[in-house]
């Protein structure tokens, strides 16, 4: 693979899978959370960005770009199914 | 680590420095909004008035002029210690009308119009740009995390980093020191600043957590401060002096911040003390409420959920509201150390490659160097000279004058352009020093060209015991100073002929390269 779309996949996988787990991360925490919606809230976003930044580097430190989206599709198909167990469950 | 943390730190250096700049100017916004209106300050400067006179004056005031309507909120900030004049505020047609008092006889003082410090407070959130600006700091924000904690994997002797600085070694190893200094020294605040920073705005970042379980978004609000609202009623009333209502306030909340009066001249009014947000860390203000026309208690909030202290925590450390002018200066020389590190950051990038390219644009190379080295004065030189220049406009244009508070705005966001345009023009070492001078002249002049056009003097300054604008003027004079000392250090630089050891090394690289 050309070097440049070698970065440009790692960019994308970074940037946009970074951003959507920590938004599926957000959204799983505020639905399973058991308590008052309020609380579901704000404690939920205190942790994703973690989810991000750490979604981030990997994209960067892993030794292709297919491994930092296999990273991120494995990672997105497990909170998403978390996320419909919960619904669920609710 | 270290090819993510050159790329990212280079391309979102440049905004990040920018905002870093404005932020550490917002610790010191109502500051900065006092000095850019010297009509409110002369008049208010010497003036000893009581809270309940004040809030008499502002509530006789807002009666005479502010919209009464359904729904309406009414508001009056008195004076506090970051906060010199009396102000009242209302909304008429959705726009915030504000309104300065003079303490001492009740009337509005005709001061200039200027978005004050609060211009640079909105562009270290917005870009001056709504929504989309602050996704794009937002995403900064993310990627300055990413820097740091990369920084921190590539360099791995963040001890050893605490003691090093070797000044007289070759010109890359100073920044690389100073540049590693200034992380290592205030790593906890940039991991605490840029994390609350993000920390401050789920609804902008993760809108569809809070619509999950909230159909509309403004009950989450409703959940966590209390709401001691009244219905509107179809029949007016006189209110009573809300100043009369002062002794039961302070009783219940002990400081008052500043108070709302819900419907005016209603006969559903409320009227609303908050505390003082300088009380503790978590920005949460206590709250009690009454009947403005009868005086009756309607309800006190002191208590408040764990999860909405915990947020509002995080904001109180953000903003640093708390501590004082201690605190407020302590986050003002971290944020000075933060914009150092970045502008280290830059300026290491391009002086690795002065001496040894790396060529990473293959054939474009040579032009995107340049292009980054015009880059760096103007997101470094060009941000301070844009500040700069925002406060010489406020004492430059008329007292009067259509959208003037505009014209202030373009004064700031043109000097970029002009920054760029002259770093291009010019080569990358004399665009630096050509900037450093004009920032320090900009800085050293202020005071006396702020006089001339009619503002008081510094002199005035310490006369009437204005402290804020005393001190205002004398950062300027140390900041003019010390950019004046920069550009005496580049210019040195760029007259001084290579020593003995320099070129000895710069020979033996290039026997190496032939090699």
């Amino acid at each position: 693979m050309k070097p440049g779309i070698d970065i440009f996949l790692r960019v994308l996988a970074g940037f946009a899978g970074g951003y959507a787990l920590m938004v599926l991360a957000n959204l799983l925490w505020v639905t399973a959370w058991p308590g008052h919606r309020a609380d579901a809230v704000y404690w939920g976003t205190f942790f994703p960005y973690a989810i991000f930044v750490v979604i981030l580097m990997m994209a960067f430190a892993v030794r292709s770009a297919w491994r930092a989206w296999a990273w991120v599709l494995g990672l997105a198909l497990m909170l998403l199914g978390l996320l419909v167990l919960a619904r669920v469950l609710k | 680590m270290a090819w993510l943390h050159t790329w990212l730190g280079l391309y979102l250096g440049w905004l990040l420095f920018a905002v870093f700049l404005t932020g550490t100017m917002a610790v010191f916004e109502h500051s900065i909004s006092h000095w850019m209106q010297p009509e409110a300050s002369v008049n208010t400067a010497s003036a000893e008035v009581s809270l309940a006179q004040q809030l008499d004056m502002a509530q006789a005031y807002l009666e005479q002029h502010a919209k009464r309507e359904k729904g309406s909120n009414w508001m009056i900030a008195p004076i506090s210690e970051n906060h010199a004049t009396l102000e009242v505020r209302w909304r008429d047609k959705g726009e915030w009308q504000e309104v300065l008092l003079n303490p001492q006889t009740g009337e509005s003082v005709h001061a200039r119009e200027t978005e004050g410090g609060a211009l640079l407070t909105h562009f270290h959130y917005t870009l001056l740009a709504g929504l989309t600006g602050t996704l794009i700091v937002g995403l900064a924000a993310v990627v300055m995390l990413v820097g740091l904690i990369s920084g921190i994997v590539i360099h791995k002797r963040i001890f050893k980093d605490f003691f090093t600085f070797r000044r007289s070694a070759s010109a890359q190893r100073s920044w690389l020191d100073a540049h590693n200094l200034a992380g290592v020294l205030i790593l906890p605040f940039l991991l605490m600043i840029t994390y609350t920073g993000l920390v401050m705005q789920p609804n902008t970042f993760m809108p569809w957590g809070i619509k999950a379980v909230y159909d509309n978004p403004r009950d989450l609000r409703a959940d966590a401060v209390q709401s001691f609202e009244q219905p509107y009623q179809d029949t007016s009333a006189d209110m009573i002096r809300v100043s009369s209502l002062l002794p039961e306030a302070e009783a219940a909340i002990h400081s008052i911040g500043w108070l709302t009066i819900q419907n005016g001249g209603n006969a559903g009014a409320v009227v609303e003390f908050f505390q003082n947000l300088d009380r503790r860390i978590s920005a949460v203000a206590d709250h009690v409420a009454f009947s403005a026309v009868t005086g009756q208690h309607l309800g006190t909030q002191t208590a408040w959920r764990d999860s909405t202290y915990v947020y509002r925590g995080f904001v109180g450390i953000h903003m640093a509201l708390f501590g004082g002018w201690v605190m407020s200066w302590l986050y003002f020389f971290a944020g000075l150390v933060s914009c150092g590190l970045i502008a280290t950051g830059l300026i290491l990038f391009t002086i690795k490659r002065r001496k040894r390219p790396e060529n990473e644009f293959g054939s474009w190379s040579k032009p995107v160097y340049r292009l980054i080295e015009a880059l760096n004065v103007t997101a470094v030189m060009g941000s301070i000279n844009a500040v700069l220049v925002y406060f010489w406009a406020n004492r430059a244009l008329p007292v009067v004058m259509e959208s003037r508070a505009g014209w202030e705005m373009k004064a700031f966001l043109f000097t970029w352009l002009f920054s760029l345009l002259h770093a291009l023009l010019r080569k990358p070492m004399c665009a630096w020093k050509e900037q450093l001078c004009l920032a320090s002249i900009l800085c050293l002049v202020l005071p006396v060209f702020s006089w001339a056009r009619g503002a008081p003097g510094i002199w005035n300054f310490w006369q009437h015991g204005d402290g804020t604008s005393l001190g205002f003027e004398l950062c300027l004079l140390m900041f003019g100073g010390l950019m004046l000392l920069a550009w005496v250090k580049v210019k040195q630089q760029l007259q001084k002929p290579l020593t003995a050891k320099q070129t000895n090394r710069q020979n033996l690289r290039q026997a190496q390269l032939k090699a």
